[in-house]
């Protein structure tokens, strides 16, 4: 099984997999478990759309360069491309002054929305930055883009520096690859649901995660897990949930199957219950750690 | 056009839109189904990395179209689907091949240690081929219409709006300004003319990194050019009357804020969403019999059975519909139940698809 003390241990933790199967969830709910561990977490959400916030009972937000506390102990960092590429230029290379050159200038905001890579290496090397702010934040918890894009995304850096060019800026993608590969400081989780289709994804992502060697994978949360005593549902009750249900089991028995198989404990799965359905109701909210983790903290 | 059926019939493209894990790509077969089964000949373009599409019909990935076998009930009519499942290395060599007439630009382009490293793994470079791709189908008189399955994660908007982003390129003379003088003093072995400008770039990329990413955007620029045309083409089709746009769902809040969010994106591009598909509706006998069984306090308590989720989902499906229904674009709203196996293969592709086109 998957020790959740364990990923605690990291400075960066990415949660990717197929979209619809909870990593948005997971990234929260891990969050508000490290929190009560009491880490002071950076909880990143990427993307325009702020997915993160409702979970925590809070309005929706837009990309900001600042970050807002959403629960004790836990920080939003809601990010967008301009903002990432802002925070790269301003911590990792200088000022504000050389930024504001580039995007006063039409030629140049051109030139650097299109060169290659640049958009994910920014990115990474603004959570990479963020991680490094020891005396701000514990653990930066990143709830990443969905499989293939997230492949693509970690690959960047390792891509550029395989090119071996010289200068400042792959100097930088060198030191952004080299803490991403270093397992003692980041890892990825991968969410998945046990459903043929899904695993078949997963398996891929999981695979071609391992020949990048970009990151290392320290666990597979499989979420939405039907128990025992959901077979044994109600003779007398609804044709179509009894018909339903035996066909989860065996889908659910076959996906275990597949994805047992194609680990073989490397790395362990963490099997979640089935706490989620698309509505996150109270206590869900309050309580998504509990929920999930069936972990009882003793303050 | 008040059926999803009428749409089928009166489009000429139908780009489907929506977030990860709703069934967007089952959706888009349901649809070419739906198409083929009145006659129409349907290429079905999935930009997905993921491949699901593939593994649902057993097709391989290729950027060129292949005739997928459909269920002979389903083709009396002279209809077929050809899908293609678009990888960004092989469309973008193939790109390169089309526009770049140099057979020496060619060489070098792949040459070009950024484009080698980096061709296959950067992300969203997809975009820009499935665009490409709608670009190059549109005007084929061998397909009556056009399925666009765009990759999850929202990204799919960027698929709308990247055309201006390559008019910007073309236009801005970035090439005259910043990189011709660049790539011609390294090739003649000769100082440039450095600017501040310049100067203030070579503190960020090095020079070396400069010199190749000037190499690759000036033997790119016929291949800019090209995708910039066939792009354009595309968002002028997409903009007119005979694209149809729907939204795939499946309900929950967290697609609820996609929707209202994509809806959003859509106003302010000034394009209209046609239909919404909600997958995964549980049958109204589910929901009668749950509302026998279970309370309100089941609801909000923490029980993690089967039936409270169910029990959950029901009432969360209600709430869904309702907002879903009263938004401001006049669109159709359709609801699929879901079935109670997984529904890939061509039996449950076919019960959804009936469901589909049902008035």
């Amino acid at each position: 099984m998957v020790q959740l003390a364990d990923l605690l241990q990291r400075r960066l933790l990415f949660f990717t997999g197929k979209g619809g199967v909870g990593k948005t969830l997971s990234a929260g709910a891990f969050a508000q478990y490290a929190a009560r561990k009491g880490k002071r977490v950076c909880l990143v959400q990427s993307g325009m759309c702020d997915q993160m916030s409702p979970l925590f009972g809070k309005p929706q937000s837009s990309p900001s360069p600042t970050d807002t506390i959403i629960s004790e102990n836990i920080h939003l960092m809601h990010l967008d491309t301009n903002i990432n590429l802002r925070a790269f230029v301003q911590t990792q290379i200088g000022n504000d002054r050389i930024y504001r050159t580039f995007m006063d200038n039409k030629v140049m905001k051109v030139f650097l929305e299109s060169v290659p890579g640049l958009e994910q290496v920014s990115f990474l090397g603004h959570v990479v930055y963020l991680a490094e702010q020891i005396e701000k934040y514990d653990i930066v918890i990143v709830d990443a883009y969905a499989s293939g894009h997230f492949l693509s995304l970690i690959s960047t850096p390792k891509a550029i520096a395989d090119t071996q060019l010289g200068g400042k800026l792959i100097g930088l993608v060198n030191r952004v690859q080299s803490f991403l590969a270093d397992s003692s400081n980041s890892a990825v989780v991968v969410v998945a649901l046990p459903e043929p289709l899904v695993m078949s994804e997963t398996i891929e992502l999981l695979n071609n995660l391992k020949r990048a060697g970009a990151i290392h994978c320290s666990g597979v949360f499989l979420n939405r897990m039907l128990v025992e005593s959901d077979q044994s549902v109600d003779e007398r009750s609804n044709p179509w949930i009894r018909e339903y249900i035996k066909n989860r089991m065996v889908e659910q028995q076959e996906a275990v199957g597949l994805l047992r198989d194609a680990l073989r404990n490397d790395p362990e799965i963490l099997y979640l219950p089935l706490a989620d359905c698309g509505y996150v109701r109270e206590p869900m909210a309050k309580n998504m750690a509990d929920s999930l983790f069936h972990v009882h903290v003793t303050e | 056009m008040k059926t999803i059926k009428d749409i089928i019939e009166k489009s000429r493209v139908i780009l489907m839109l929506g977030a990860g894990g709703v069934g967007k790509t089952t959706t888009s077969i349901l649809v070419a189904i739906e198409a083929a089964k009145l006659g129409k000949r349907v290429g079905l373009i999935s930009v997905d990395p993921a491949k699901r599409l593939a593994d649902a019909l057993g097709i391989p990935l290729s950027a060129e179209l292949m005739q997928v076998q459909l269920p002979v009930a389903w083709t009396q009519n002279g209809g077929s689907i050809s899908a293609a499942m678009i990888d960004q290395k092989a469309t973008l060599d193939s790109l390169i091949f089309q526009f770049t007439s140099s057979s020496m630009a060619r060489e070098k382009i792949f040459k070009n240690s950024l484009y080698k490293s980096a061709a296959d793994k950067i992300g969203g470079a997809l975009e820009y081929m499935a665009i490409a791709k709608l670009g190059q189908l549109v005007d084929d008189p061998s397909f009556d219409l056009i399925v666009v399955d765009t990759p999850p994660d929202l990204h799919a908007l960027d698929f709308l709006i990247r055309p201006n982003f390559l008019a910007r390129f073309v236009e801005n003379r970035v090439m005259r300004w910043l990189i011709k003088p660049i790539y011609y003093a390294s090739r003649m072995n000769v100082r440039f003319l450095r600017s501040d400008l310049i100067d203030k770039v070579i503190q960020i990329t090095g020079l070396d990194l400069l010199r190749e990413i000037a190499d690759f955007f000036v033997n790119m620029q016929d291949t800019i050019a090209g995708l910039y045309q066939t792009s354009a083409r595309a968002q002028q089709v997409i903009a007119g009357p005979e694209t149809s746009i729907f939204f795939v769902a499946a309900p929950s809040e967290r697609v609820l804020r996609s929707f209202h969010f994509v809806e959003s994106q859509l106003a302010s591009l000034e394009l209209k969403l046609r239909a919404v598909v909600v997958n995964r509706c549980l049958p109204q006998s589910v929901k009668d019999y749950l509302d026998h069984i279970k309370s309100d306090e089941d609801l909000h308590s923490s029980k993690f059975d089967i039936l409270t989720n169910l029990y959950r989902r029901s009432k969360g499906e209600i709430d869904f519909l309702k907002e879903i229904q009263k938004a401001q674009s006049p669109h159709i709203v359709k609801a699929l139940t879901e079935l109670t196996q997984n529904p890939h293969n061509w039996e449950g592709l076919g019960t959804l698809a009936s469901q589909l086109s049902s008035p």
